[in-house]
């Protein structure tokens, strides 16, 4: 009998078992998860609201409808989700009704979403249990969780270190077992790089396999949601409880969501076997100067030990990646400028209204006092480089090179290379403040993850080690529509390393995230900076 | 013209001096009348991918500072008696537009202030001259600057953004956007007139639906976020002309 406070520590897909059997219900496991949660929370502030009742109502729910196909036999059982009661952590940009939408920001402190994402109505459908809404970097604009308005998150492998971003409430959550689950959205490598930095799985799909409906808007033509778990077969079971058409948004594409999501193989043999004979790129520029070198070393571990399994490894180039960043930087500001511009407070959200005042008075009080920093520099930057004058020298510039830097993909990917594979990100999870007095240098730590983004194709980020104590993770990127083969890729890489010392780890720091009476995370970002 | 923190002024005939600080204290040094001050940022200001240059370069020259510089400010024609002969190995390049600081003695909240002489422009076009020159002879590439904002440009750009920015937000913002916008500056390597632009990367085209009313949000969902309503209508600041 699984003793309910170790039933955090089980993967998804084995909470799953159990729950069939009837080892554990629903509600014990929903306990279970809610108990860790609201300890570490003064510790690691990964969550922005854990629903107690709520979760506990959605946990009973799903019971009964455990105890219904139980009794209507075992083909009943089968059909049911994976993600049935299971708890899940969504990230506070995802529309959950009733509830609140902050997007890490204050300027929509108290906004009530009056209907459900896309994303929600699916996990409901799953009959999945919402914990709660998960930290993030304001407006998904970061990679640290350090620019969200509601303090930073620390890392469970390192209380002084981030767990990256803008993810990072879902992926400390899911690192430190709050929830087997977490719903992530990358636009930049905000699912990737914050699962690279807290030793966990984060996957990106193609743009348009996920609906945005209900998602507060970043840059539309890159965002996309997607899982962050603890192993390969919650990511795709996830996945495919989340991904398909939706008519309610235009962008989401009428591609088939392959069942086979549900059938990674449980057998290591099986999963290792199917790498045999396949091609992996290494895409030489994304080896950056700057590299931390137990980074590099472990990426290159995880390559070898993919050659040894069978897969051929072959040299190749994305000439434009060193274009990416740059780039990025024009587009992803530039549609933001647009998105964010409806934030003016007449309809929902903080609203200033200045006596005597003309409403463009009120429109700059009320923006200028609820955005943050970095949202208020990308603003700023997408509205200049949309400005007359600037448009074609910055924009359509910015247009044509994502062109190219897509080309690079296409063109790997049509001579038969099956995924490339390479680092997440170029260091390990950084100090607190270590980013924040450049922008640029904040920027940096998505060098490797944007160009997928902006080409609008796949990737998935696994851990494949440790340097210096912190996670590393490795990166698989692959063609349009092939979430399927990346997680095979990664789930194959699981089965070949299942023995390595380092998967036996919990993070580092997690029995001091008990602490109740220590630092919270902003106390902590506050002392490395007067140091 | 950027300088971080900067501004710029007139030299008249008041004679403001040119100041130099060493460690702690400020010397006044004598100096010419009709041109124009331009105030340098300090070292954190470096773009950090500029960093590494100006570090080969420290290697390449060793300790002998000056002569880089004495190159380098000759070329945009500061009268190098104005800069106290002590603090030009503490100046190290034109960087951008700027004097780069390289002191690692420089604490937290100190900052190292060299004001130099130069017009602006022929000060921009040395310090293009100066880094292509540092470039070439370490192979790397300089790009001048694509775009100086201005702090008037910034407060511009604020306004049509609508946002109320504070004078501190608006001198940081200066400095960020500034260092930003030359990462944008590599882009213009690439010859991209035959290329199409991406705005989509997915090839859906004109998706469309029937025009059949459907089930939505009660009229009280969708107010129940609003600031002030009054029955079916969120009321609304005017946006009329004042006397309409």
């Amino acid at each position: 009998m699984t003793a309910v406070r170790e039933a955090t520590r089980l993967l998804g897909h084995e909470l799953a078992t159990r729950l069939r059997t009837g080892e554990l219900s629903a509600r014990e496991i929903t306990l279970a998860h809610l108990e860790v949660a609201e300890r570490q929370n003064h510790a690691l502030n990964a969550w922005l609201v854990i629903e107690r009742e709520k979760s506990l109502d959605e946990a009973d729910a799903a019971d009964a409808r455990l105890a219904a196909a139980r009794a209507d036999g075992p083909d009943a059982l089968d059909a049911l989700h994976p993600l049935l009661g299971l708890p899940v952590a969504v990230k506070d940009l995802v529309s959950v009704a009733g509830g609140q939408c902050t997007s890490g920001s204050r300027i929509i402190d108290g906004y009530v979403a009056p209907y459900d994402a896309h994303v929600t109505e699916r996990l409901r459908d799953a009959g999945a249990v919402i914990l709660g809404k998960t930290n993030m970097d304001e407006f998904a604009m970061g990679s640290s969780n350090e620019y969200s308005a509601y303090g930073p998150v620390s890392n469970p492998w390192d209380l002084d270190t981030v767990p990256g971003g803008s993810s990072g409430g879902s992926a400390a959550a899911v690192a430190a077992y709050h929830a087997p689950f977490g719903i992530g959205t990358d636009t930049g490598g905000s699912i990737r790089q914050p699962a690279a930095l807290s030793g966990i799985v984060g996957l990106k799909p193609t743009y348009g396999r996920v609906s945005r409906y209900g998602i507060v808007a970043f840059a539309s033509s890159l965002d996309q949601i997607g899982p962050l778990t603890r192993d390969a077969r919650d990511a795709a079971a996830l996945l495919h409880a989340v991904a398909g058409r939706d008519e309610r948004d235009s962008t989401s594409a009428p591609v088939p969501v392959p069942d086979d999501l549900l059938r990674l193989p449980a057998s290591d043999d099986e999963a290792a076997a199917w790498l045999e004979g396949k091609r992996l790129g290494l895409p030489r520029e994304y080896f950056v100067e700057g590299m931390e070198p137990g980074v590099e070393a472990r990426i290159r571990e995880a390559v070898r030990a993919l050659e040894g399994a069978g897969a051929t490894i072959e040299d190749v180039s994305l000439p434009h990646t060193d274009y990416g960043l740059a780039t990025y930087y024009i587009v992803v500001p530039a549609e933001a400028s647009a998105n964010l511009a409806r934030y003016d407070g007449v309809r929902y959200g903080r609203s200033v209204r200045l006596p005597g005042a003309d409403f463009i008075a009120d429109y700059l009080a009320t923006r200028g006092d609820g955005f943050g920093p970095e949202v208020k520099r990308r603003i700023m930057l997408g509205t200049y480089a949309l400005s007359a004058g600037y448009y074609d020298a910055f924009y359509l510039k910015a247009q044509k090179v994502r062109t190219l830097i897509k080309r690079d993909f296409d063109e790997v990917f049509g001579s038969g290379i099956d995924a490339l594979v390479a680092p997440t990100s170029p260091s390990v999870a950084f100090r607190f403040g270590a980013r924040t007095a450049d922008p640029v240098a904040m920027y940096l730590s998505d060098a490797c993850t944007l160009p997928a983004n902006m080409a609008g194709i796949a990737g998935v980020s696994l851990p494949c080690g440790l340097s210096n104590g912190l996670p590393v993770g490795l990166q698989f990127i692959g063609p349009p529509w092939s979430e399927l083969e990346l997680l095979r890729f990664s789930r194959g890489y699981e089965a070949i390393t299942a023995a390595a010392e380092w998967r036996r780890l919990e993070p580092a720091q997690l029995t001091q995230a008990d602490d109740a009476t220590g630092p919270t995370p902003a106390e902590r970002a506050a002392r490395l900076a007067a140091a | 013209m950027r300088f971080g923190r900067a501004g710029e002024r007139e030299v008249g005939d008041g004679q403001p001096t040119l100041e130099a600080r060493r460690g702690q204290e400020w010397r006044p040094v004598a100096m010419g009348t009709g041109q124009r001050l331009v105030r340098v940022a300090d070292h954190r200001s470096v773009p950090a991918p500029l960093k590494r240059e100006l570090e080969a370069d420290e290697r390449e020259r060793g300790s002998d500072a000056r002569r880089a510089l004495a190159d380098v400010l000759g070329g945009v024609g500061i009268d190098q008696q104005l800069v106290p002969a002590a603090e030009q190995g503490d100046v190290l390049q034109l960087v951008s537009g700027y004097l780069a600081v390289h002191r690692p003695a420089l604490d937290r909240g100190g900052r190292a202030v060299i004001e130099g002489l130069a017009g602006s422009r022929e000060l921009e076009a040395a310090a293009g001259a100066g880094m292509e020159s540092i470039g070439r002879r370490h192979g790397v590439q300089y790009h001048p600057p694509v775009a100086g904002l201005t702090r008037a440009d910034v407060e511009h750009v604020a306004f049509l953004a609508r946002l109320r920015l504070t004078g501190e937000e608006l001198d940081r913002l200066e400095g960020e956007l500034n260092h930003i916008l030359d990462q944008y500056a590599k882009l213009s390597e690439l010859d991209t007139s035959a290329i199409p632009p991406t705005a989509q990367t997915i090839e859906l085209e004109n998706i469309l639906r029937e025009d059949v009313a459907g089930p939505s949000l009660a009229v009280a969902e969708v107010l129940g976020n609003a600031p002030t309503t009054d029955g079916d209508f969120i009321i609304v600041p005017p946006i009329l002309g004042g006397d309409a």
